[in-house]
């Protein structure tokens, strides 16, 4: 174990003086003695600090010195500290004759000295949260793991093979890939787009994706598989199409799939070393058929062109890889089939492991972004403004990106301010391509399939015969991000019969310190615009988001993110829009994770605090609501919120003896012709309760009705009880007619019977439609 | 799945915790010192490590399965009473973490041995009374099955005048195995009893064992990752030379008896445990009984020999005594084993010494420097350190210059 002839055990003048201290902690460590230090000749070179480690091995080998593996009981280190550090980490190398089979070995060249991996991420992030003395513990922990064959920590997972230099790549879908490996068959194959670099020396570098089109040889077909290659771009590239062979382990020969649960890093380099990787990984046998088959068919054809064919070998490890769940692992390699050799492979024949670069898709982005499984069905964005295509590109960037974008607007220079998608220097102008169009084409590029529709929604809604192919039952949801009340109110009028998906709404208020996120309950009830009403409710019972919204300069609406002109005046961040837009979208995902509420509706209430970045979340559930047709021939209806049904309930049985009443507080949907009761204003102290009539006083009332006019919420009639189960009485319907005349929408009169409900349609007067006489 | 034999940074004293692959504990030895349970002092705390080792009952209570006390003295025994439940199981007090003992290892010749040469101290009287409970209790059952967890014993070596021939079922007698731990048989562990020795007829003899710090002698065979031999433990608190030299006497014919893979250094690297010469009267003149080297050189190839000792200096100070180490050194020369460790180094910062004992032998677990180690106080917190005028006056006043009181 001789020391590197250059290093110097004189007393060294180190210009760095974060080095002495490095060896004052080499000095303090029990398993680790310093040698000594070569120093640079000027301040730009690295300072050589040479150590020796204990690798503290059993009895056993220390008897021998060494490791059956190879490492020594003491081993030599260096460490090489960059003019940078303490910026920058030393690197840390072994000695030139390290036994290399190790993984977490730094992938290296012919020639160079080996350099461990002690930690997984950056080694000088490391050396700033830990300190240098925990690099030493890390390479002290290394060596031994490495002597006794623990380096490969199961719990981990799988470390994948180490592959130390490369000529060629290859794009795949290694999660395709790994799906068509079933336990009964053993070899797939599929078409290979290709290009070729050849440089000056005539070596050929290959690059190209594996689709996922699964062809057969053949001698009939090989002329349609080998198209000969076409100049693609720049004249020095070819391109054309070829095969991958991907082989896997299979039941077919043993009875069970063979398990390969030995680390070794990549050996392969020809068609030998490739037979012995194959067997190892017990996918020979029906490879090299296919690789004889594919030589016959090519020499059968007199091909004038030389090949690449890309075999990929998939091993079944013991345990899942590092950073994935699959315990299948793929390496892949390029063989050239040339003219000149008549297509032959011999056993020297060259095979080079190719480095593999994964397709984006979405199981792909789903594996990094953490998420496992769950109902990955397409969903529809309506809306792709600021908001809008924030929470698309978020899921898309999860794998979970709607199917369908509809958004009617064209991007403007103004969008750059805080819309998703950004001007790149390359691509055409974003500036007038409609903003779905757009987005869609983003969505695709992250491996998705998305449609982009520039149209307004209320429009396709309109056409029914489109409606049912924008938005089939078998999507998750509709997702609006308009917060366009026409919008809510088209898709709050679609049927409620199951045709259709359910319709999730995301918004911003109060220039984006308060989000809103509402889903509707199954058999969409309650329906958006009955969650939107409840939420309304919710916030204005609250004084910090009533303070924020009712009391602030301006109403609601004008703060809507994506609202016509509103979003291109109000003076908003993209930050501030991303505060709540990043949460709506991991909401998003957990509920295709998860699935959409099965007994109700959900409000997910987001505000941002008086600090302007704290932000906090609610989630409150909404109760299916209750409907109340209006008259027989009329298609009105009264919906009633689950708390407004409870207190007319409750009011009318605590009111025995006496009819009694209120008023209807809510919105009023002309599209779906619905009254929608979220809230009542109890009946004034002068109002009258005898046994056969209930007369609503006036005392203050006006004042109350006028206050729930600067929310989104109003008066809708009144409500009172029936000690019996008569219907609407004559009274009833000439008061409707007297409110029907004293406003000009309409009004409902809703009548509480001791088991039911009934309702009276008070219309503005029929008159109303009488052109006024100009005198 | 590994055995573990930790070795306590406790001074010059004994504290071993042996974790058996089968998961069951046996500690050889305590020395919690008063300090040590104080958080303000820098005494290592190995009562909380040892703790933090243990695993804990049904009611919660942390347990050993076996405690060894190799002999009575104070720095094998200290803090015995503080920090184990010594008494009926029952009487355990709620709310206390004593230390639960489900089985003790007595010797009553090394108790009446010391009893000679020293006045007990108050821990090594409780350990007695509790010894001495147990085996009534084993008495009044007069079989071990019907013996609880926290009333059983084994008794290694025979007593004086037949005073242990009632108890066979619980005696191991010198030379024979010990292959029960808290009444079960184990495959993770065999120990010989090399020693105490019965009574010798020779009263000079009894004397001399007397003197030289009669200890229970094992010979410890573990098991890990399934290796039913993968490490050969010798461990014999602080007997010294004429105990050895007798053991080499007794079993120099099937040395293999004193073989070791791990070696505890008698009497915290004493010197008296290899010759009968003083080390601070003769130092180097001083010569090694050949017999009780003999004893303790039968390492196996890659031994370890452990000091459980404060750091071993090149001073006249025994124990520990330099040249005790460098005897063991050379004992590891022979036998590629390159292992001599001191529990008590580096000095400013002891820390226990672990050995991993797996498929292919024991291994020393490296010893991580802590960040504590690094960016920690140092001395300052540790000792006293003086600030101020005091020194510059001393230096003014030893040379004569008059400090005016202002």
């Amino acid at each position: 174990m001789g020391l590197p002839v250059s290093v110097s055990l004189r007393k060294a003048t180190v210009s760095n003086e974060a080095i002495p201290n490095a060896i004052r902690i080499i000095n303090e460590h029990s398993e680790v003695d310093y040698l000594g230090i070569e120093t640079p000749q000027g301040r730009s070179g690295f300072a050589t600090v040479s150590i020796m480690v204990r690798t503290s091995l059993p009895r056993r080998w220390r008897t021998f010195g060494k490791s059956p593996n190879g490492v020594r009981t003491k081993e030599p280190v260096t460490l090489h500290f960059p003019p940078t550090y303490p910026l920058i980490a030393p690197i840390i190398l072994l000695r030139q004759d390290f036994p290399t089979q190790f993984p977490h070995i730094y992938p290296m060249r012919s020639g160079q000295r080996p350099m461990p991996c002690i930690f997984d991420g950056h080694l000088s992030d490391f050396l700033h949260r830990e300190g240098f003395a925990s690099i030493l513990n890390q390479l002290v922990d290394w060596l031994g793991k490495a002597a006794r064959d623990e380096l490969i920590d199961h719990d981990q997972g799988w470390e994948p093979t180490r592959r130390d230099t490369f000529w060629d790549m290859v794009v795949a879908d290694t999660e395709h890939l790994r799906s068509v490996v079933t336990p009964r068959s053993s070899c797939a194959m599929f078409r290979f787009n290709y290009q070729c670099e050849t440089n000056l020396s005539h070596a050929h570098r290959w690059f190209g994706n594996v689709t996922q089109e699964r062809v057969k040889i053949a001698p009939a077909t090989v002329d349609d598989l080998f198209a000969p290659p076409a100049v693609v771009g720049r004249s020095e590239i070819r391109g054309g199409w070829s095969l991958a062979i991907f082989s896997w382990p299979s039941e077919r020969s043993l009875g069970k799939a063979v398990i390969a649960n030995r680390y070794s890093p990549e050996t392969v380099c020809s068609l030998a070393t490739l037979r012995e990787r194959a067997n190892e990984f017990d996918c020979a046998k029906y490879l090299f058929q296919r690789l004889d088959l594919l030589k016959r068919c090519m020499t059968v054809h007199r091909l004038t062109y030389t090949l690449p064919i890309v075999i990929i070998l998939c091993a079944r490890r013991p345990t899942h890889l590092i950073n994935g769940s699959s315990n299948l692992e793929l390496c892949y390699y390029v063989v050239e089939f040339t003219p000149a050799t008549g297509f032959a492979l011999n056993e020297s024949s060259l095979v080079r492991p190719a480095a593999h670069r994964d397709k984006i898709s979405a199981p792909m982005l789903m594996s990094l972004s953490g998420d496992g499984s769950g109902d990955r069905r397409p969903w529809i964005q309506v809306g792709a403004g600021s908001l809008g295509s924030k929470i698309a590109l978020h899921l898309a960037r999860a794998g979970r990106a709607p199917s369908t974008v509809v958004d009617p607007r064209c991007l403007s220079p103004h969008n750059a301010a805080r819309h998703g998608l950004a001007p790149t220097g390359g691509s055409p102008s974003l500036w007038g391509q409609s903003k779905a169009v757009a987005l869609a084409s983003t969505i695709r590029a992250l491996g998705q399939d998305a449609q982009g529709f520039s149209e307004d929604i209320i429009n396709v809604l309109h056409g029914s015969e489109r409606t049912a192919a924008l938005l089939p039952a078998s999507h998750w949801a509709i997702v609006n991000s308009t917060a366009s009340l026409p919008v809510r109110e088209a898709l709050s009028a679609l049927p409620d019969n199951g045709v259709v998906p359910r319709v999730i709404e995301t918004s911003l208020y109060a220039r984006g310190k308060i989000g809103l996120l509402t889903v509707e309950g199954p058999q969409r009830n309650p329906n958006t615009s009955e969650i939107f009403a409840e939420a309304h409710r919710s916030m204005l019972e609250n004084d910090e988001y009533r303070s924020l919204t009712v009391q602030g300069a301006d109403v609601l609406q004008r703060h809507m993110i994506g609202e016509g002109c509103g979003s291109l005046t109000t003076p908003m961040s993209d930050a501030q829009i991303s505060m709540l837009g990043a949460p709506m979208a991991k909401i998003l995902s957990d509920l295709q994770r998860s699935g959409l509420p099965s007994h109700e509706g959900r409000i997910y209430l987001g505000s941002v605090a008086e600090d302007g970045y704290s932000v906090t979340w609610k989630v409150l559930t909404v109760k299916p609501w209750t409907t109340v047709a209006v008259d027989a021939e009329s298609r009105w209806k009264v919906r009633l919120s689950a708390d407004v049904d409870s207190r007319i309930r409750s009011d009318s049985a605590a009111s025995a003896s006496v009819e009694t009443g209120g008023v209807l507080i809510g919105k009023l949907s002309e599209a779906s012709q619905t009254f929608q009761v979220c809230d009542l204003l109890r009946a004034p102290a002068d109002s009258v309760r005898t046994p056969t009539k209930f007369v609503l006083g006036t005392r203050g009332i006006t004042r109350r009705i006028e206050e729930f006019q600067s929310t989104d919420l109003y008066c809708l009639g009144t409500w009172h009880s029936h000690l019996n189960e008569s219907g609407p009485s004559a009274l009833d319907h000439e008061t409707a007619g007297q409110i029907g005349h004293s406003r000009p929408t309409p009004s409902v009169l809703l009548i509480r019977t001791p088991t039911s409900y009934h309702a009276v349609l008070a219309n503005p007067s029929s008159n109303s439609m009488v052109p006024k006489v100009l005198k | 799945m590994p055995a573990k034999i930790t070795f306590f940074p406790v001074d010059n004293g004994d504290m071993t915790l042996l974790e058996l692959e089968s998961g069951q504990t046996i500690l050889v030895d305590v020395n919690i010192r008063s300090a040590a349970d104080d958080p303000d002092d820098p005494t290592p705390d190995v009562a909380s490590e040892l703790l933090s080792k243990l695993k804990r009952d049904r009611r919660g209570l942390p347990f050993v399965d076996a405690f060894l006390l190799s002999h009575p003295d104070q720095d094998h025994c200290a803090g015995l009473e503080n920090h184990f439940h010594l008494g009926s199981p029952s009487d355990h007090s709620p709310g206390s973490d004593k230390i639960m003992i489900r089985e003790i290892w007595s010797s009553p010749m090394v108790f009446r041995r010391a009893s000679r040469r020293l006045s007990l101290c108050d821990d090594a009287k409780a350990f007695n009374r509790e010894a001495r409970r147990r085996v009534s209790v084993f008495r009044s059952c007069r079989q071990t099955s019907a013996v609880r967890e926290g009333d059983r014993i084994q008794i290694l070596g025979e007593d004086e005048r037949g005073k242990t021939d009632d108890l066979e079922e619980i005696l191991v007698r010198v030379d024979d195995m010990i292959s029960s731990v808290n009444g079960k048989p184990t495959d993770s562990m065999v120990a010989r009893l090399l020693a105490p020795f019965p009574r010798f007829n020779d009263d000079a003899d009894e004397e001399l064992h007397s003197k030289n710090n009669s200890s229970t002698v094992l010979q410890f065979s573990l098991s890990g990752d399934g290796n039913r031999n993968a490490c050969r433990f010798l461990t014999g608190g602080d007997a010294e030379v004429a105990i050895w030299q007798r053991l080499w006497w007794r079993n120099g014919h099937r040395s293999d008896w004193l073989s070791y893979d791990i070696l505890q250094a008698p009497h915290h690297c004493s010197w008296h445990s290899l010759s009968f010469d003083s080390w601070s009267e003769k130092g180097e003149r001083a010569l090694v009984c050949e017999d009780a080297r003999n004893a303790l050189s039968q390492a196996l190839d890659g031994a370890i020999i452990v000091s459980s000792s404060k750091a071993i200096k090149n001073d006249h100070n025994d124990p520990p005594c330099i040249r005790a180490k460098r005897e063991y050194e050379r004992i590891l020369l022979g036998v590629r084993g390159d292992e001599f460790r001191c529990v008590g180094e580096p000095e400013h910062r002891p820390e226990a010494l672990q050995v991993e004992i797996g498929r292919h032998g024991a291994r020393i677990v490296p010893r991580r420097l802590k960040k504590s180690h690094v960016i920690g106080g140092g001395v300052i917190g540790r000792t006293q350190q003086p600030h101020g005028l005091a020194r510059l006056c001393q230096f003014e006043e030893s040379n004569g210059v008059k400090r005016s009181d202002s």
